[in-house]
């Protein structure tokens, strides 16, 4: 295949990506935010310093290679505290970079700002190198004829697609759902790649793995390749495990994708399941391939031997694969470290120029919107062609990995003022600078100066420009280290021993115990930023709105300021001026685009704003927070006092029915004594007033008066009954007991009552009925209130009462059925009620059986039995069970 | 006020820490081989399949529990 | 001429009390043991007085009283209520439906006497 083919493939390649990127964030906007995507973008870590270094370095140095990835895989179980804090704090405060993070955390200090940039840029500039390395040798490899060096095109190649996916529009602010696809996308293409040219190699190329690693221990020095071997191994492990942990959250582009662009705070959880397997998944064939490298082409470039051996096996598919596998890796790293850079570069080094040298024009300028997105773009070019030269010039004798050591030892000079930032209160900001510049200072008189020293040896064949280099070698051999666990160090020695110090002995200004405030206890103040931020002063509305205008275009100063006053509740036209909230709000939009300092710079042009003490600031604070927590209780108090009235109104209406139960009781017993103290009264009076009455009727009437008092104290002594029974009071003497004698005997006791009405009695009684155990006198009352209630209800003419008793499981069984008009099926459940009708309250006599039922439901119920009632063949039928007498 | 869940991501992290690095790493870093592939390999894979499960299952929990706590 | 009398009520010793009394005291007794047999008679006779029992199994007293009062050949004829209902509701409703007089039970022969003599003589 010759080269151009091969750019050709490559350029498709990018188009294709863009077009994923580009549908992506018109119609699936959503689609990306998802955990996995999330996670998949994380895997921007793996550069093409993975893919090929990988192998490189396993090749040398064996397992040890796996520190770069297991220093990240420590960090997993930390992220759902630490990173989750890092999205927190990010989101707040409208952070766009890291360097925004560090500057805002100390006071909003725009030199902390710039000198964080100016880091990351000298640190990440050689690593881009590294990818354009990387891209350049694949090519070189893939390719069967070089005609032309491609890397000036590739170079262009991307800063193109570079600022088409990063520098499009103005605010920073606003996520960029396509570039994260795009990176998901080539974070899935790599890991495919890579195990495809792992299975390939140890399958196609070996018989599998014992096979594989049974010839290396046959031909290789297994002790350098597979332990970690006692000189100086064990520290390199620690300490670069250490750096890559540090690099795997702070690295421009690992904060970009893994803070600034992160959606919901779940998806940390679903990264957390996703990377480690991930991980894996791409560390796996490291080793074997690197061991098959060595035995089958050890004169191969040891860093592309991924390559290399499926091209020596005529496998130009597999291989074609590899280098698209590479080149995503190599694209992703690019694509996302050049818009986070350039978004630093301008937001802390250029635009602050331009605000500084043109203060006075600064203030009349109406339209920033351009010039930002220029400067931008510029950024982009100028890290490109920086890292470029860079390629060109200095990394001819460099592996890939050295260089990649050394940026990530760059950026953890800025773990201590982070991380200490993000969980020490009294953190302030020259305690940052200074652990910052002494950090960089050691990484680069001990990484940086000595190599381009010997560059410049080499150039101007001088020996002495091999001084420093000899210094730091004689320093490490003391100190019993390789050069960079000695530079590890020293460096965070350096850095966090400064850091500690002026932490401790110097004070803060207000704005930094304001931020220090904000960023450590960010759970708290992240639902109330907006009120506690310290303005005070206010602003007129149109000149806010200008403000936005000119950074960030019309559509959107209305888009946004639309969408604050809907949340809000707020109607820009009913007020002038604007309260601090709002203020601040502008200042964070503003923030996203030029920066911290820039914009406070701006919106104070606007503000009238008075001069903040230490202690007002932290009142302010501390007021919103006490309102908040204040309104919470509130909340939980009326939550709290609406359920106990619930249940207040619920009991109090429990009680009411009672009580009316109660006095429907009353009512209804003292209603049922009336009528016989009325005959009885009657008939008294009438005795008293008519002496000339026969001695008939006079016998009649006395002997109704009688009548009705014995109905009177049947139905007190129910009553009392009844109560007794209910209060639980009641006692019953039992014994063993006979029914079938008793019913008899109540039979025989119904002739009277009968007397001459035309009414048949028939009973039915097994001759075996077993004893039961019971109170005599009680059942009596049952059965003699059954009985007479069948003769009172049955058909008066021709009446028929059916009396049966027998055996039924551990039960003896009575039945007690009459004919007649019947009940009602509907009055059925309620017969037993006292007084049955007692909840009706209808005008209509009550036709139940008064209380005569309930008292023979409740001893029944006492004996353990059943009573019921049902219709059968046009007979009403009364039953009660009780268990038999066991002894 | 560490709740228990966080708690638990912190002790498996610093068993992770400790596991991977001087002294307990030595343990296995000799040249036989395990199974047919090299001790220390086989140590770290293995290590790192237990932090996948173990991961999965505290993030579950996690899932599964409130997210709108606001504390630590 | 003799006043005539309907007594309604269901319970048989009240009945008897009354009809001894109202006929010791020259009035001829109607007897209707609920409110279907009183409407029965209502409409053959036309008595004087009413004494009517509130309380009834199917035709309540105060639906005989309504088709009482409402009928004109009945214009002339006092109603006169005993019941064992005694709350001040159940009276005035009494009262509402156009009853003469409201009496309750338990009440005294001598005291009904009285107030009924006054209603019929005025």
């Amino acid at each position: 295949m010759s080269e151009w083919m091969v750019l050709v493939i490559a350029v498709i390649y990018l188009l294709a990506l863009f077009f994923i990127a580009f549908q992506s964030e018109k119609y699936f906007a959503r689609f990306s935010n998802n955990g996995f995507v999330y996670a998949l973008s994380l895997m921007v870590y793996c550069t093409a310093w993975t893919f090929y270094g990988s192998v490189g370095y396993a090749s040398t140095d064996g397992i040890n290679f796996l520190a770069i990835y297991t220093g990240p895989l420590i960090t997993i179980p930390f992220w759902w505290l630490v990173l989750r804090k890092m999205v927190r704090v990010t989101k707040t405060m409208r952070i766009s970079s890291i360097a925004d993070f560090i500057s805002i955390r100390y006071g909003k200090n725009g030199r902390l700002g710039t000198l964080v940039a100016v880091a990351c840029f000298v640190g990440i500039i050689p690593y881009i190198a590294l990818q354009l390395k990387a891209i350049d040798n694949s090519v070189s490899i893939i390719s069967e004829q070089i005609s032309f060096d491609s890397s000036v095109f590739i170079v262009i190649l991307l800063t193109v697609f570079a600022i088409l996916f990063g520098a499009r529009n103005v605010d920073a602010n606003q996520r960029k759902p396509g570039l994260i696809s795009a990176i998901a996308f080539e974070s899935l293409v790599k890991l495919f790649a890579f195990l495809s040219v792992g299975v390939f190699v140890v399958y196609g190329l070996f018989n599998g793995w014992f096979d594989l690693f049974s010839q290396a221990a046959e031909k290789l020095d297994m002790n350098q390749l597979s332990t970690l071997s006692g000189d100086g191994d064990f520290a390199d492990w620690f300490f670069i495990s250490l750096v890559s942990a540090i690099a795997f959250l702070l690295l421009p582009r690992q904060f970009q994708v893994g803070s600034v662009e992160a959606g919901k705070e779940e998806h940390i959880l679903t990264a957390m399941r996703v990377a480690p397997i991930y991980l894996l998944l791409i560390n796996l064939f490291v080793v074997p391939i690197a061991f098959a490298g060595l035995i089958l082409s050890p004169d191969s470039n040891s860093d592309f031997q991924v390559l290399s051996l499926p091209l020596l096996s005529g496998n130009g598919l597999l291989a074609m694969f590899v280098f698209l596998g590479g080149f995503s890796a190599a694209t992703s790293m690019i694509l996302v470290s050049t818009t986070a850079l350039s978004t630093m570069m301008s937001n802390y080094v250029f635009i602050p120029l331009i605000l500084k040298s043109k203060k006075e024009e600064a203030a009349e300028r109406t339209d920033y919107h351009n010039i930002l997105l220029f400067w931008r773009r510029i950024s982009i070019v100028i890290i490109m062609l920086l890292a470029f030269s860079y390629f060109k010039f200095l990394t001819s004798k460099e592996s890939l990995v050295s260089i990649g050591i050394i940026s990530f030892i760059a950026v953890a000079q800025l773990a201590p003022a982070f991380f200490g930032g993000l969980y020490w209160k009294r953190a302030n900001n020259k305690a940052a600078t200074a652990a910052i510049i002494s950090g960089l200072s050691i990484w680069f008189l001990f990484l940086v100066l000595p190599n381009i020293a010997l560059e410049l040896s080499d150039i101007f064949h001088n020996a002495l420009f091999e001084a420093p280099n000899n210094i730091v070698t004689a320093f490490t051999e003391h100190m019993g280290l390789s050069r960079t666990s000695a530079s590890i160090i020293m460096s965070l020695m350096a850095n966090v021993l400064l850091y500690v110090y002026f932490s401790l002995a110097t004070n803060q200004s207000a704005k930094e115990v304001n931020q220090a405030e904000l960023f450590v206890d960010i759970y708290k103040y992240s639902k109330s930023y907006d009120s506690s931020v310290a303005w005070r002063g206010t602003a007129y509305f149109p000149d806010i709105k200008s403000l936005l205008n000119q950074f960030i275009g019309k559509d959107r100063t209305d888009t946004v300021l639309d969408r604050y006053a809907r949340r809000h509740g707020i109607d820009w036209d009913a007020n002038p001026k604007v309260d601090a909230r709002v203020i601040s709000y502008a200042e964070r939009v503003l923030t996203g685009i030029i920066g911290p300092s820039s914009a406070r710079i701006m919106v104070s042009n606007v503000v009238e704003e008075e001069e903040i003490g230490l202690n007002d600031v932290l009142n302010i604070l501390q007021e919103s927070q006490e309102a908040l927590r204040l309104n919470r209780e509130l909340q939980l108090k009326s939550q709290q006092l609406a359920k106990a009235t619930e249940k207040l109104t619920s009991a109090n209406a429990k009680l009411q029915e009672f009580s009316d139960l109660k006095n429907e009781f009353l009512y209804t017993v003292t209603h049922e004594l009336r009528t016989p103290i009325t005959s009885i009264r009657a008939m008294a009076e009438l005795l008293e007033d008519h002496a000339e009455m026969p001695n008939e009727e006079r016998a009649q009437f006395v002997g109704n008066i009688i009548y009705e008092a014995e109905r009177m104290t049947k139905l007190i002594s129910n009553v009392l009954d009844l109560e007794k029974f209910e209060s639980g009071n009641q006692q019953l003497e039992r014994a063993a007991l006979d029914l079938k004698i008793l019913i008899k005997e109540e039979v025989q006791a119904l002739n009277p009552l009968i007397g001459n009405r035309n009414i048949e009695v028939k009973t039915e009684i097994n001759s075996h009925l077993e004893p039961v155990f019971a109170d005599e006198e009680r059942i009596r009352q049952v059965i003699t209130n059954l009985l007479s209630n069948a003769v009172k209800y049955c058909d008066q003419n021709e009446g028929l009462i059916l009396i049966t008793a027998y055996c039924q499981d551990d039960y003896v069984k009575v039945n007690v059925s009459n004919n007649g008009s019947g009940i009602k099926q509907e009055d059925i459940s309620n017969i037993f009620d006292k007084f049955y009708q007692v909840k009706h309250q209808s005008v209509k006599k009550p036709t139940g059986h008064g209380l005569g039922l309930a008292i023979c439901k409740n001893i029944i119920e006492m004996h353990k039995g059943k009573i019921g009632v049902e219709l059968a063949y046009g007979m009403v039928r009364f039953s009660f069970s009780l268990p038999v007498y066991r002894k | 006020m560490k709740n228990p869940r966080k708690l638990k991501l912190v002790v498996v992290g610093t068993m992770l820490l400790l596991a991977l690095h001087y002294p307990i790493i030595s343990f296995f870093s000799f040249e036989k081989l395990v199974f047919g592939i090299p001790q220390l390999f086989f140590y770290l894979f293995s290590l790192w399949v237990v932090l996948i499960i173990v991961i999965i299952k505290l993030t579950t929990d996690i899932k599964h529990s409130n997210l709108d706590r606001e504390d630590e | 001429m003799k006043k005539k009398v309907l007594i309604v009520d269901d319970e048989p010793n009240i009945v008897m009390s009354l009809e001894y009394l109202m006929r010791k005291n020259e009035f001829e007794v109607f007897i209707a043991r609920n409110g279907a047999e009183a409407l029965e008679l209502l409409s053959g006779k036309v008595p004087d007085l009413i004494l009517l029992d509130i309380m009834m199994p199917d035709v309540d007293g105060y639906e005989i009283c309504l088709i009482v009062k409402q009928n004109p050949r009945l214009i002339h004829t006092k109603v006169v209520f005993l019941s064992a209902k005694s709350k001040i509701t159940d009276i005035e409703k009494g009262y509402d439906l156009g009853a003469d007089l409201y009496i309750t039970k338990p009440f005294s022969t001598r005291a009904l006497l009285k107030s009924v003599n006054e209603l019929l003589t005025d």
